[in-house]
């Protein structure tokens, strides 16, 4: 069993929160926009919505449970093997996951701010401060998260508050979009950037209240929800929903367009900070829990010794794709498609097997009692 | 902590440091050449000329006269004199702008784009695509169109108090705010009237105004004693304003687009015209006929009591497009003795001057749908609402309703206050 601390109520919601929301910055909104065109602030919103529901199956079982994880709840029903079967299936995500975003994120670096750097003298420093945060542990990542989270939320909301000037209401329209059924369907497809659900079913082991798990998943869900509905919104009514499919750094692009007089404006370097605080907390927790899982599954002491073999292998992973472009359909087309298959459908199907068994249980036992 | 922990440490901390600097993207403010105008116009085969205007600071902050070696503000307004070479794309015209100006050329600081009409009556998309895909443009320059030659435009233009093109720019939205004899467009609001459906995009003109032009270059010969022509009148066409002096170059009127095509232009008045349909008419003075003294004018201060609503409707053939438009004013001046401080009369102004709005309003958006299916009214725009579906609204074919639309301006125009004089000063 790998020893770590434990988290406090508000570490937690702030980790998986930033986790969640990071990619905002990166090509969600316009995966969003492609699949939902002008009623693109829609998807996150119904997602949102599915994710609450989901959220109430599955909350009981983690919430009644002391000390226990969806790792250990599973493996108490599903068995080891099944166990560590689910759990490696995280890892593989998890690892694809963390090699797309940092590779989209050196691009994106790259692209806009650093044009003449090489793409791994940025990759490499940042690689090196996930190290040193996943080395160091759950805590300190936490931490740092619950520290930033204000500020970065308010640089966000500041961000879209000072495009206002842009603003065209007329961009929400046609109502429904693509239509009423795809929007649904899209909805349904987005859930899978709440990764918070799946974070906070393998952190709720470490929390200091094990009953705060109901609420840091509501709570979480309900800003990781909004967060992305305001974004998207202010980025198809800035952009027309024509040009938001065609823009994949959305909130780059509207801190460049800030101009409220002479002497507001040119503020997008100072959003970058906030964009490369979140992607830093974000992938670092991220080879954090791969690391984690893997040793969980292997039964190993400790996962330190883990961090360094994981991070070289997503810095080599994030180089497979031959350009952005690849991995920018590769994440529209694959992960943001499908990743609600892991970060939602799994837990959802584990911790309602493990409800129903767990239920089923205290009736046969209930009934024994009986008959005795 | 061991002294190879603390070693590893301090490795991991200058490793992580060191690249804070940014040293592989360092540009130096000495090693670079700020265009502060850009200029595109149509050239040949298929290629274009590339006009810019270099930023030079030690000649901005000398003032009047220049410094060191320029020749005065004729000569360096906003900078070095412009400089043109022919290219295929815009960003080979800028390496090849390089071949003569020392330092490295940037866009960063880029107040303006001029767009010569004869490449915008081509279609501006094919130039502006790389130019949005390049990181040093930005979306917040305006957009100006030529009639004529653009490199022209840059040496007429000789501003009266500007030295920098960037406070030049910034000024002349100021200015055409408060006139609303130009449409100001930033760059991001074009492209995106170009992109999105049911739209078309607007840019201000700037013309050189020949007579102003022809007179500078006699004064300059000696020459005096030029008047205004005698049988001159107000003029608010693109480079025809009746005047002698100033800036030879002029900041009036509308290039109205369809898809990203150039298709005609609106003088001022129509302009102002455009700019109460789409709702953005700020504080602006006009001059209207005076419905009791004939050919005397009054002149009104007017802006918008309520955006004006705009009905269309859509399932109908020809289908119909309704303007209700709530108007302001205060009353400026009256060169007749005549008391418009009464009610009946200033009711007897009121209908007078919201007939001419609505007829003149009607007549230039029934010419642009009808003539160039062309909509720079943001009109279409808002019927957005009507559509259930995104493939409802892309299916819609916008202009080929535009050619028959029916339109009906209704103006409501409500004269507040009548200046800071009751009753009109009367000769004895």
């Amino acid at each position: 069993m790998i020893k770590t601390g434990h988290l406090g109520k508000y570490e937690v919601f702030a980790l998986v929160v930033i986790s969640a929301v990071a990619d905002m910055f990166l090509s969600v909104p316009q995966g969003f926009s492609i699949y939902g065109a002008s009623a693109a602030w829609m998807i996150p919103f119904l997602s949102m919505i599915f994710c609450l529901g989901i959220w109430q199956m599955i909350v009981p079982v983690l919430a009644k449970r002391r000390n226990k994880d969806i790792m250990s709840l599973t493996e108490q029903y599903l068995g080891k093997w099944g166990t560590a079967t689910a759990v490696l299936v995280v890892a593989v995500m998890l690892l694809v996951d963390t090699a797309s975003t940092l590779r989209i994120f050196t691009e994106t670096v790259v692209a806009t701010v650093l044009p003449k750097t090489p793409i791994s003298v940025v990759a490499v420093p940042f690689l090196l401060v996930l190290i040193y945060y996943a080395y160091w542990g759950i805590e300190g990542i936490s931490r740092v998260s619950w520290f930033l989270m204000p500020w970065l939320l308010l640089g966000v909301a500041l961000l879209l508050v000072l495009n206002i000037n842009w603003i065209n209401l007329e961009y929400i329209f046609p109502l429904w979009g693509q239509g009423f059924t795809k929007l649904m369907w899209s909805g349904w497809f987005a859930t899978g950037v709440f990764k918070n659900i799946l974070f906070i079913s393998f952190l709720s082991s470490l929390l200091r209240q094990p009953e705060d798990v109901r609420k840091i998943g509501f709570w979480s869900i309900i800003t990781v929800g909004t967060a992305y509905t305001l974004v998207t919104l202010a980025f198809i009514m800035v952009f027309s929903p024509e040009a938001a499919m065609r823009s994949h750094f959305p909130l780059y692009q509207l801190g460049r367009l800030i101009y409220i007089g002479r002497f507001i404006q040119r503020l997008e370097a100072g959003f970058i900070f906030i964009w490369a605080a979140m992607a830093l907390i974000e992938l670092a927790f991220e080879l954090w829990l791969l690391t984690y899982l893997t040793g969980w599954v292997f039964r190993m002491p400790v996962n330190r010794p883990l961090v360094f073999p994981f991070a070289a292998m997503i810095y080599a992973m994030s180089f497979l794709a031959r350009n952005f472009s690849e991995m920018l359909v590769i994440n529209s087309q694959i992960l943001l498609k499908w990743k609600w298959v892991i970060d939602i459908v799994l837990p959802l199907l584990v911790l309602l097997w493990v409800r129903f068994r767990s239920g089923k249980g205290e009736r046969d036992h209930e009934q024994t009692a009986q008959v005795t | 902590m061991s002294k190879l922990r603390k070693l590893l440490s301090m490795v991991l901390v200058l490793m992580l440091v060191l690249p804070i600097t940014g040293c592989y993207d360092l540009m130096e403010l000495e090693g670079m050449a700020f265009i502060v105008s850009l200029g595109i116009d149509k050239a040949p085969e298929n290629m274009i000329d590339v006009t810019a205007r270099i930023a030079v600071p030690r000649k901005l902050s000398a003032g009047p006269g220049g410094g060191g070696g320029g020749g005065g503000k004729d000569e360096v307004v906003g900078g070095a004199k412009p400089v043109t070479v022919r290219a295929h794309t815009v960003l080979e015209a800028l390496n090849l702008l390089n071949t003569s100006v020392e330092r490295r050329v940037s866009l960063i600081h880029l107040a303006n784009i001029v767009i010569g009409e004869s490449l915008a009556k081509e279609g501006v998309l094919e130039y502006l695509r790389p130019l949005t895909r390049y990181r040093e443009f930005r979306r917040t320059i305006v957009v100006f169109i030529a009639p004529g030659n653009v490199r022209e435009i840059y040496e007429s233009n000789k501003p009266l108090l500007e030295q920098s093109i960037t406070r030049w720019t910034e000024s002349l939205t100021d200015v055409n705010r408060h006139t609303g004899l130009s449409a100001m467009q930033k760059l991001h609001d074009f492209i995106s009237s170009i992109e999105a459906y049911n739209e078309d995009a607007i840019a201000s003109v700037l013309a050189v105004n020949e007579k102003v032009k022809e007179q500078t270059k006699q004064e300059k010969k000696g020459s005096e004693g030029q008047r205004i022509d005698a049988d001159g009148k107000p003029n608010f066409n693109p480079g025809e304003v009746e005047r002698l002096g100033g800036n030879p170059l002029e900041f009036l009127g509308t290039a109205v687009f369809h898809q990203d095509r150039l298709v005609t232009y609106l003088d001022g008045i129509d302009t102002r015209m455009l700019l109460t349909i789409r709702g953005e008419l700020l504080r602006t003075q006009m001059d209207f006929p005076d419905p009791i003294n004939k050919d005397r004018y009054v002149n009104l201060e007017i802006k918008h009591a309520r955006k004006p609503i705009i009905k269309v409707d859509l399932k109908k053939r020809p289908i119909k497009v309704r303007i209700e438009e709530s108007l302001e004013a205060d009353l400026n001046g009256v060169q007749r003795p005549t008391d418009y401080s009464r009610p009946d009369r200033i009711r007897l102004l009121e209908k007078s001057v919201s007939e001419r709005l609505k007829n003149r309003q009607e007549k230039l958006v029934s010419r642009i749908f009808h003539e160039y299916q062309a909509d720079p009214f943001d009109i279409m725009k808002r019927t957005r609402n009507q559509f259930r579906t995104y493939q409802d609204l892309k299916s819609f074919d916008f202009r080929k309703v535009l050619k028959d639309a029916e339109i009906t301006v209704d103006v409501k125009l409500n004269i507040r206050r009548i200046g800071i004089q009751l009753s009109p000063i009367e000769s004895h």
